[in-house]
């Protein structure tokens, strides 16, 4: 470093160059005096390169050009404009690239000379930070006003701060429509205080909710949507609620279309499923009408004959009455299971669905040397569920175990059982003795179109699954201790 | 009626019961069954009346016993009962030689006139065994000599040709004929040729 005897002893020296920051002295007409160390490695000058320079030498145009002139304006005026007050200037290295700096200019006098003292701090590296910030956020801005998702948030009285172009676009109106208006009032008048009360508790506990919610559009249709909402808190304490609005009508919709789909499949399933079973049934009715026919013509015959007593006719009588009872029981099974399209759900004992529907299968299993053996649980809460399409599940599953069993001579009975064996279920299993299904095709037991059976469709057991799994159930497979298949078919329990 | 009695074999005992109850009304005794084996356990071939049995039952169809009972030498007339849709079974019952069918469920008067027809099919059929195994009996009475004899009278040959044949006098041709006749009971040569070609039939 040069020498600037006036003004600066060995002292002095050392500390400007142990200085982190650049230090540059200018006298009163703007010539450098002084240049520390930093200020070489900041500017790529030596110091002698600089001394006695015009310091406008390290900045730019159009600085460099005006530098006299600040100096003159501050020696006439006293107007401080820099000195003392420090500002964010530009800066020129010797190669010419330039880059910012935080300068704080100070005014010395000493032993007569004035002269001022400048301290340069590189602040490239915290511009280039700010940059970024300034980047992220707008990005952070792009990423919420393009989202394809609905997105606001609000403050915590509900009113809405942003709204972003899918929300807008959701709504039916324009963003600058819904700032400031309260979320709560987007919704349908009576969907409000659900809303109201679900703000109010994310205000107060934090957390988040999902919820359905309808819209009114401006177009008069009406949106059904889950609004997913988040208190966003800081130290503890909620900030803001950001919310994403997801539109589900046509997710219902194709829902409900789904539902309509498998309503019609289900029900030509059975269909087919009463068409294979026709005869069995018929010979089911025709029994019991053949006896009936028989014990009227001998009532007749025993009346006409006149040595019959009318307590000899008590007997007849009532077997009519209970053969008529019987041939009544599988019609009434086969009118539930022929019936067609959407049944309610209702409020059912598996035990009677059960009862119901046996004699539809009686006759196969009986030609089949097989027996139906119920075992029905007494006390069992009741399930929710369509009658007709459980009774389908149940046939389906007892049909696949005679046919299972048809051949195996090794038991002949089948075992159906009602029980609350999983704690949130009431279970129908279907236990046969059959030689049980080998391991590949356990596996895809469940899947469409997959069958073992020559005439087979695959969809029986599918069918059956997607019943059960509507109903919030589980229809699930395993061996049981016979080597047979058990299927146990699981419905939610309504208590 | 005979001494007949009138066997059941249905699966169901409603349908056992109530055509036991139908026959009872009219005064012909039955007997039922509602499983098959139970039923070939107890079958005698000496059984005389007449089967109604049930083409569809578990294990074993009505078709399968009556072909066991056909095996077994069984004359009992069969009489299927059907159901609804199982005309091609009581086809071929009938191709196989069943007496009749009746679809289920049917009217009484269906059920009794078979029954009765099926009832005197089987006396006559036992009286015409009775009467074969009669000639039998008085054939088997016959001397060996006696049997050339008759046999060559059915053929139609006259005494003297019979005398040649067998190197016998026609005197004692004609004393054998007297013996034939009077074992046989009978009084002219034409009963006795029909006795006698029954026997070969």
């Amino acid at each position: 470093m040069a020498s600037y005897p006036s003004i600066a002893d060995d002292p002095l020296r050392a500390l400007l160059d142990a200085a982190v920051d650049a230090i540059v002295l200018i006298d009163a007409q703007g010539l450098v005096v002084g240049f520390n160390r930093s200020a070489e490695q900041l500017f790529g000058y030596r110091a002698a390169e600089v001394h006695g320079c015009n310091v406008s030498m390290l900045m730019p145009q159009p600085y460099r050009g005006e530098h006299d002139a600040y100096i003159d304006r501050y020696a006439h005026t006293g107007e401080r404009r820099i000195i003392g007050i420090g500002r964010e200037v530009v800066a020129q290295r010797k190669d010419g690239s330039t880059f910012p700096i935080d300068l704080s200019v100070g005014e010395f006098s000493n032993a007569g000379v004035r002269g001022y003292v400048g301290i340069l701090r590189d602040i490239s590296e915290r511009k280039r930070h700010e940059a970024m910030l300034r980047q992220n956020g707008e990005e952070l801005r792009r990423i919420f006003e393009y989202a394809p998702t609905a997105m606001t948030t609000t403050d915590l009285e509900g009113h809405i701060l942003r709204a972003n172009r899918a929300c807008a676009e959701l709504l039916g109106c324009r963003i600058e429509e819904l700032v400031g208006k309260r979320h709560s009032d987007l919704v349908h008048a009576e969907d409000r205080p659900r809303l109201l009360a679900a703000y109010a508790q994310l205000r107060e506990e934090g957390g988040e909710f999902r919820q359905e919610f309808r819209y009114p559009r401006r177009d008069g249709t009406e949106m059904q949507a889950l609004l997913y909402s988040a208190a966003v808190a800081d130290d503890g304490r909620q900030q803001m609620i950001i919310s994403e609005l997801v539109d589900r009508s046509a997710l219902l919709a194709a829902n409900r279309e789904a539902e309509a789909l498998r309503g019609r499949l289900t029900h030509a399933a059975r269909v087919g499923q009463l068409g294979e079973m026709v005869s069995g049934i018929a010979h089911e009715v025709n029994q019991p009408l053949t006896a009936i026919a028989n014990y009227a013509h001998a009532c007749r015959r025993l009346l006409q004959s006149g040595d019959a007593t009318p307590a000899d006719l008590i007997a007849p009588l009532e077997k009519i009455a209970t053969q008529a009872e019987r041939a009544g029981q599988v019609i009434r099974g086969l009118r539930t299971l022929a019936r067609r399209g959407e049944t309610p759900r209702q409020t059912l004992q598996v035990n009677q669905l059960v009862r119901e529907v046996l004699p539809l299968i009686e006759f196969d299993a009986r030609q089949a040397g097989i027996r139906l053996r119920m075992q029905l649980a007494t006390g069992l809460p009741p399930v929710h569920c369509d009658e007709v399409q459980i009774q389908q599940v149940v046939l389906n599953l007892v049909r696949n175990a005679v046919e299972a069993m048809n051949g195996a001579r090794s038991s002949d009975v089948i075992d159906i059982v009602t029980s609350t064996q999983e704690p949130r279920f009431v279970e129908i299993v279907v236990m046969d003795s059959g030689p049980g299904i080998a391991p590949e095709a356990a596996d895809r037991l469940f899947e469409p179109f997959y069958t073992t059976k020559p005439q087979g469709m695959g969809l029986g057991l599918s069918i059956c699954q997607s019943i059960a799994i509507a109903h919030g159930g589980e229809l699930s497979y395993y061996v049981n201790e016979r080597a047979g298949a058990t299927f146990a078919l699981r419905l939610p329990r309504l208590d | 009626m005979s001494d007949g009695l009138v066997y059941i074999l249905d699966d169901e005992e409603a349908v056992c019961d109530s055509v036991t109850l139908l026959l009872k009304s009219v005064r012909l005794p039955a007997r039922s069954f509602s499983d098959p084996d139970a039923f070939l356990a107890d079958w005698r071939a000496d059984w005389r009346g007449c089967l109604l049995l049930d083409v569809r039952m578990p294990r074993m169809s009505g078709l399968d016993v009556q072909r066991l009972l056909r095996e077994r030498g069984n004359r009992l007339p069969i009489i299927f009962m059907t159901g609804h849709g199982d005309v091609p079974m009581a086809v071929e019952a009938m191709r196989a030689g069943a007496f009749d069918f009746l679809q289920k469920p049917f009217h009484d008067e269906d059920l009794l006139s078979r029954v009765r027809r099926a009832l005197s099919s089987d006396a006559k059929q036992a009286e015409a065994g009775r009467q074969r195994a009669d000639i039998e009996r008085r054939y088997a009475a016959l001397t060996p000599r006696e049997r050339e004899i008759a046999q060559r009278l059915v053929d139609g040959h006259a005494n003297k040709v019979i005398a040649i044949e067998l190197g016998l006098s026609e005197r004692t041709v004609e004393l054998h004929r007297a013996h034939i006749m009077q074992k046989m009971d009978v009084r002219a040569l034409g009963p006795l040729v029909q006795m006698l070609l029954s026997l070969r039939g």
